[in-house]
């Protein structure tokens, strides 16, 4: 019965190609169109695009030829690698410029973070918007989402981090800075100072930092809303280029991080136009970048307002200042 | 011919092997035209590699031919949304003397709605008639990833097919 079956198909495949001819031309217009893709490459060397032609171009070769990226068996490696190499040295020089403010969304989602021989954990991740900008960042948090999954007190809180107002100590590898809270909720705010290590945005803290991270949840919250943080983690090869996709309907660069950076699984999806990240999958949790002239209005936007009528209470964590 | 980039090779190439590729590209399109579009991009990457191809360039092609149609079901998931529409049809319910073309007709629409690599190992076992070890030499595949694969395809085949093989059936009784 199967050597029937499978005569049966291999005579409908004959049935089914049988008037099948070579068309007059395939190999002209195969031709034509090889020649208007090198044409459309040399422009976009022309002007100055060369590297994310070069890396979209490498990687649909390896990945359309070989089904499979950075498999492909012969050669283009050589080719790959500097355009891998041009684009993070590209996307490190947009964040690291700071000209902007880094704006962070994150909407309500749901992540399972899976734990070496334990069940995994779901969590439920509320929408917050950050906004980062030099030494100063502060963040909204709109907790309704936790209220509705099992967290009736997580309060909706409004953040602001900053460097503090008068000389700290400070060591080599801890800064400190200005933390202050305001919480909608139960309408108090507080103001302590912390110190940290992630102020010095240094490669080799920014790995050692996420390497050991396998909390999603963590590594999105601390490490990937700061542009120093992004720079450092490009400057010690923890993200390198493995593709593109389109992200919001527009193309996009995507890097993804290596051994070195994370146990996470961690995707940045960079804009090819400015170089720019524009989303980063860390573990599951999903974050939108945007990134905003600094105008005064948005200036302002790095500032807590602290609501007339509101009390100040003592931070859980630190002395008040 | 290691420079496959020329015009002559290419016509050449295309007189010696090009139907045969057309059929084999419309068989993983599912297509006439659509076959003529994957053996076009197929030509392109041929032209796009020239000098740099170790071997037959007809072997590249062919090589190129299965990836690139496995990478463009996989984006485009036709086989997905197509799936519930060969489910709910059914063949007619009076045999007629075209039960045969029927069942051929109803076989070649489910191998197209059938999973990338799953099709792709039929065409090549199949239509090509390789074997098992060249089939995975020509999908950078196992074997035992081909032996599953074909195994699966076809008893999906089946499967669907099963009323189109039941009417056949009954017609050869009646006759």
């Amino acid at each position: 019965m199967s050597e029937e079956f499978e005569e049966l198909v291999r005579g409908s495949m004959e049935w089914f190609t049988g008037d099948v001819r070579i068309p007059a031309g395939l190999a002209g217009r195969a031709r034509a169109h090889h020649r208007r893709r090198l044409l459309a490459v040399r422009a976009a060397i022309a002007a100055g695009t060369v590297a994310v032609v070069s890396a979209a171009a490498v990687i649909a070769v390896t990945g359309g030829a070989s089904g499979v990226p950075g498999r492909h068996p012969h050669g283009g490696g050589a080719v790959r690698a500097q355009a891998a190499a041009y684009v993070i040295q590209r996307v490190a020089r947009a964040v690291g410029t700071r000209s902007l403010i880094m704006e962070i969304s994150t909407p309500e989602q749901v992540i399972t973070t899976e734990r070496p021989g334990k069940r995994p954990v779901r969590s439920f991740v509320p929408r917050s918007v950050w906004w980062a900008y030099h030494d100063r960042s502060r963040g909204k948090v709109y907790a309704a989402y936790l209220r509705r999954h099992g967290h009736p007190g997580a309060a909706d809180t409004d953040t602001e981090y900053g460097p503090p107002g008068k000389s700290l100590a400070s060591s080599p590898s801890l800064h400190p800075f200005t933390q202050t809270t305001v919480n909608y909720s139960d309408r108090t705010w507080s103001r302590g100072t912390q110190l940290t290590g992630l102020a010095s945005g240094s490669a080799r803290a920014a790995c050692e930092l996420v390497k050991g991270m396998t909390d999603p949840l963590l590594a999105g919250e601390v490490v990937f809303t700061s542009p120093s943080f992004i720079h450092a983690a490009l400057a010690c090869g923890g993200l390198s280029v493995t593709g593109h996709m389109r992200v919001h309907g527009a193309a996009a660069i995507t890097l993804t991080g290596t051994r070195r950076l994370a146990t996470l699984p961690i995707t940045l999806y960079v804009s090819p136009a400015t170089y720019l990240p524009i989303r980063i999958m860390i573990g599951g949790l999903r974050q939108d970048y945007r990134w905003l002239a600094p105008t005064t209005a948005r200036l302002a936007l790095l500032r807590v307002r602290i609501p007339p009528g509101f009390r100040r209470v003592s931070d859980a964590t630190r002395p008040a200042r | 011919m290691q420079d496959a980039g020329g015009a002559a090779d290419l016509e050449r190439l295309l007189a010696d092997h090009g139907g045969q590729l057309l059929r084999t590209a419309v068989l993983l399109a599912g297509s006439h035209p659509d076959g003529e579009d994957l053996l076009q991009a197929g030509l392109e990457r041929l032209l796009r590699r020239g000098r740099r191809i170790e071997g037959s360039p007809e072997a590249y092609l062919r090589r190129t031919l299965y990836h690139l149609a496995a990478d463009g079901w996989r984006r485009q998931g036709t086989w997905r949304t197509k799936l519930p529409v060969i489910r709910a049809s059914q063949p007619p319910a009076e045999p007629d003397l075209t039960a045969a073309a029927d069942l051929r007709d109803a076989l070649m629409r489910i191998l197209r709605m059938l999973p990338p690599q799953q099709r792709a190992v039929i065409v090549l076992r199949y239509w090509e008639q390789l074997t098992q070890a060249e089939t995975a030499a020509a999908l950078g595949c196992s074997e035992g990833t081909v032996k599953s694969a074909a195994s699966r395809g076809l008893k999906r085949m089946r499967d669907l097919a099963s009323p189109w093989l039941a009417a056949g059936t009954e017609q050869e009784k009646a006759t």
